[in-house]
């Protein structure tokens, strides 16, 4: 019965116990000065110590006491035990707590607006998946719901602001009204804006505001001019406010700008009601779960059904606004980090578990004089427990210190791949998460030694000749099994990263279909509706940098290759002039260039011709299609010369790898941006620079000719193609980076796990071998038994990983890219370092058995 | 473990919690009654008696107060508690039942 009042009572106690004992031996003392001499017996002290153990606070002077004693022993006996399991749980402690700093930052951590369980993220549903996830009807659902307050669309854009003498592209928000209040937000300096406001505000971010006005506070109120309109600064918003996160991932068209939002406005005009949305974010009311609040959207869909003609069962769905923000694709690669980074730490485990059982053996005799002396086994287990986690917290403490670091530099690393970056941080959730971590791992590390203390018998013990007491059959079966689950887990992760690297490098080989080599690209952007008209200028602005010294070609295509390629057309229409409709159904990406790309980029014209200056559209439509789209809608035809329903075919190109290198070649097809001037003039257009050598030093030459020919565009992004290629890379060469730091990890520890196992075998086998020695046995055969036995479990411990790897291989498919299984040679390779290393550790003590002297082993007791 | 003085299990607290229902008294002088009130029949070991006094005051049923006994000695008194009072009944009630019950199997089987 522990009613609060007790605990009360106790914590007082606990408080001030040297005084409430001292008046207990008092008046235990006047007590028996009171009786009579011949009932003055017992054991004062134990008597005190009974009474005092009702108050059930004993463990705390006991815990004290073993902590001492701990570090006491850990310090000075035991120095290199202590250091290298220290180090070991340090390193994996500190791996695990990062891995979950991330998860815990990235998943975990709720959003930091007010009431932020309540607000989730609103997605368009449709029997039609090909239809995407865009919110239609949204006014409906505004008018009728009842358990969702309010709803608030938004979307993401570019926009040119006009300095004093350049343009800058600033990647804006636009959003209704009712976005700032549904998050709960306020600004850090002004205001945010809110229905009463017009359309002309914006509210800015800290980090664009440092940027541009240099923290000054009286930008409130000034004047900002937005592709050619002014806009008042309502206020700037507080530097870890970033909603929506990684906005330019949701930006349609070029790519490769800043990935943080640069400054938030109304739409203007407002959202028309059959506007398609791209992005919803709501609101719950108080009390409403999520799964009432879908019924009652389910039931409104149903009634707008029969409202709107042709709405093809459109809906909507909701889910948490938390667990919108991460892609399933980064959910599945922490999920492939926190089970490698799990090996690590068993792997350490293990390991410490192995060095304290061998430090068990040789402290017996200690066990035993102090159990003789009366120390109880519960007590005797609970020191070694205490021990273990004395060296858990040590090196967890390290550890955190160095997840700390990690996740900093990790941070700054992985941000433009991961939403949320800038929130990740060591909060209460990775303290408390740490602390279990290293009380678990203190006691499964002391778990096996306090069994081994408890069950002991002393006599046995005190009996048995010092140090060198033999393991039983029991300690070297859990000692033996501890090498093979070593030897399988860092053979698992060993495949894992050598699958990996062996893709990235196979990556890195493929062949682009480009040349990327000496080529910069410029992107370029304009204020909506301000282009020139035709693009002639862009042909201006190519002809021009074409003339420049070095540069050998220059061209426009809309994106880049690798970089934001997306430009789907469904291909059932594209036919021959006069053909039926095609049955079969493709998509095919449509490329919108000037006539110098294919040079500039480098993508060989396998027949007829590229563009010219002449196919204007005053000229016939022409168009260019690459090989794969050629064999694919004119399979055995010569496609050049056909006229098609997007115009005449005067080549084909080569196949590009244009959305990835890991996939295979899109069907493209190219068309002059002269003859498709409508389609192309809002999105930005990129110029791409071959020169005769690196192309760094003309870069200056080339905006200058830009600004000349047109000073209304931005340009931004400037990079190398190969730049490019590499970037469209990063995030799985990052991926690589951490998993193959596992691995090697993973080795480490198995190798200083075999080396203890080992070389502790071996020395309690000394005896044996001494007589082995004394009666014939030469060196080599001696040594060759501590080898063989390593080889024997290496080898049981490398079927057994291969076994797990295979089991375990569909996780790889949360690698950024798709990694294909590995095959023989890879596995052989990592199975031959693992037998190798296993080897090594093997050698220092098959080496000190084959030099055993039978007179001295023989002696030492 | 409180020891065995040949007291039924549990009835030590309520002999204790009698005995200061008629005024604070210090361990010794708890016990001295005790073993008055009951003809010597009965007699309270330190070796029970404190650690049945720390389990009062951890139940709250005791407050203690400093006092000095009759050699003059630093000792405490212990003071019976609203909540000592009310368990003294409680315990009363039901040692009567388990007195009684014992008594009916005894005359009875």
């Amino acid at each position: 019965m522990s009613v609060p009042g007790e605990w009360f009572r106790r914590l007082r106690y606990l408080l001030n116990r040297g005084a409430h004992d001292e008046q207990l031996r008092r008046e235990m003392e006047a007590h028996r000065e009171m009786l009579p001499v011949r009932a003055r017996f017992g054991n004062t002290l134990r008597l005190r110590d009974e009474a005092r153990d009702v108050w059930g606070m004993r463990w705390i002077d006991d815990a004290g006491q073993d902590v001492r004693y701990a570090a006491r022993t850990l310090v000075r006996g035991h120095r290199s035990f202590a250091a290298s399991a220290v180090l070991t749980l340090a390193v994996a402690i500190g791996a695990t707590t990062a891995v979950f700093t991330v998860v815990s930052g990235l998943l975990l951590r709720p959003l930091p607006f007010p009431n932020a369980d309540r607000l989730v993220a609103v997605r368009g549903t449709t029997p039609h998946p090909a239809q995407g996830t865009q919110v239609t009807n949204l006014p409906f659902y505004r008018h009728e719901s009842r358990a969702l307050e309010a709803f608030a669309a938004y979307d993401v854009y570019a926009r040119y602001m006009r300095g004093d003498n350049s343009v800058e592209r600033v990647m804006a928000v636009r959003t209704e009204p009712a976005f700032f209040p549904i998050l709960g937000v306020s600004a850090l300096y002004g205001r945010t804006y809110d229905a009463s406001d017009g359309p002309t505000v914006v509210v800015l971010s800290e980090s664009f505001w440092r940027r541009r006005f240099g923290g000054n506070r009286d930008v409130i109120g000034r004047t900002l001019i937005l592709d050619d309109r002014p806009y008042t600064v309502a206020g700037v918003m507080p530097g870890w406010f970033q909603f929506p996160y990684r906005a330019a991932s949701l930006l349609e068209g070029a790519g490769g700008g800043p990935q943080r939002t640069d400054l938030w406005m109304p739409f203007d005009p407002p959202l028309p009601p059959r506007a398609r949305l791209g992005s919803v974010v709501a609101r719950l009311k108080p009390g409403v779960a999520l799964a009432a609040a879908q019924g009652e959207l389910d039931a409104i869909a149903a009634r707008v059904d029969a409202i709107v003609p042709n709405n093809g069962r459109q809906g909507l769905s909701i889910t948490p606004l938390l667990d919108s923000i991460v892609p399933a694709a980064t959910r599945r690669l922490l999920l492939l980090f926190s089970a490698a980074v799990v090996i690590v730490l068993a792997l350490a485990c293990a390991n410490v578990a192995n060095l304290s059982l061998a430090r068990m053996m040789l402290r017996q005799r200690e066990v035993a004089v102090r159990a003789a002396l009366g120390a109880s086994l519960p007590r005797l287990a609970r020191q070694f427990l205490t021990e273990s986690l004395f060296v858990a917290f040590t090196g967890g403490l390290a550890g955190v210190l160095l997840a700390w670091w990690v996740v900093k530099r990790l941070i700054a690393t992985a941000a433009p791949y991961l939403p949320r970056a800038h929130e990740v941080a060591l909060d209460w959730r990775v303290s408390l998460f740490a602390l279990a971590i290293c009380t678990a791992v203190g006691v499964a590390v002391g778990l096996a030694p306090a069994l081994i203390a408890a069950r002991r018998d002393p006599r046995a013990a005190l009996h048995e000749s010092g140090g060198q007491s033999t393991m039983s059959r029991r300690q070297r079966r859990v000692r033996d099994s501890l090498v093979v689950a070593e030897v399988a887990l860092a053979f698992m992760l060993g495949i894992a990263a050598a699958a990996v690297l062996r893709e990235l490098i196979h990556l890195r080989a493929t062949d682009s279909g480009i040349a990327p080599h000496n080529v910069i690209t410029f992107h370029l952007g304009q204020p909506r509706g301000a282009a020139p008209q035709g693009g002639q200028r862009f042909y201006e602005i190519a002809g021009r940098v074409a003339q420049l010294p070095h540069v050998q070609a220059a061209g426009f295509a809309q994106m880049l290759p690798l970089q934001s390629w997306g430009w789907a057309a469904n291909a059932t229409d594209f036919l021959v002039r006069g053909q039926p409709p095609r049955t079969d159904e493709f998509t095919m990406e449509l490329r919108f260039v000037t006539p110098g790309y294919f040079e500039a980029i480098g993508i060989p014209i396998r027949r007829g011709r590229g563009f010219t200056e002449a196919d204007t559209p005053a000229n016939p439509r022409v168009i260019i299609i690459n090989e794969t789209l050629a064999r694919r809608a004119f399979p055995g035809e010569d496609p050049i010369g056909l006229v098609t329903t997007r115009g005449t075919i005067v080549g084909t190109i080569g196949d590009v790898r244009q959305a990835g290198l890991d996939r295979t070649p899109l069907p493209e097809l190219y068309t002059p941006i002269a003859q498709n001037w409508s389609q192309v003039s809002d999105l930005g257009m990129t110029l791409v620079v071959r020169t005769a050598d690196r192309p760094e030093p003309t870069i200056d030459a080339i905006r200058s000719v830009i600004r000349d020919a047109d000073p209304r565009q931005a340009i931004f992004a400037v990079k190398t193609m190969d730049a490019v290629i590499e970037d469209s890379l990063s995030g799985f060469t990052l991926s690589m980076t951490i998993l193959s730091a596992f691995a090697a990890l993973a080795i480490a520890m198995a190798l200083t796990g075999t080396y203890g196992v080992i070389s502790y075998l071996a020395s309690s086998r000394m005896r044996e071998f001494a007589i082995r020695v004394a009666l014939g046995s030469g060196a080599v055969r001696v040594s060759g038994l501590v080898l063989g036995r390593a080889f024997v479990l290496t080898g049981i411990g490398l079927g057994a990983g291969l076994l797990g790897a295979t089991l375990s291989m569909p996780m790889l498919r949360a690698a950024p890219v798709a990694v294909h299984a590995p095959g023989g040679p890879t596995v052989l390779v990592v199975a031959c370092l693992i037998a190798a290393v296993a080897g090594i550790a093997a050698l220092l003590p098959a080496r000190r058995a084959a030099r055993v002297d039978p007179m001295t082993a023989l002696r030492t007791d | 473990m409180p020891r065995d003085d040949g007291l039924p299990p549990g009835t030590l607290v309520m002999l204790i919690l009698r005995v200061l229902a008629a005024g604070p008294l210090h361990g010794y002088a708890i016990a001295r009654r005790i073993g008055q009130l009951s003809h010597d029949e009965l007699s309270v070991e330190e070796g029970s008696l404190y650690p049945a006094l720390q389990r009062l005051l951890l139940k709250g049923w005791v407050n203690a107060a400093p006092a000095v006994s009759e050699t003059g000695r630093a000792v405490r008194e212990y003071r019976l508690t609203a909540a000592g009072r009310k368990q003294l009944g409680v315990e009363r009630e039901r040692y009567r039942r388990m007195a009684t019950a014992i008594a009916t199997v005894l005359d009875t089987a």
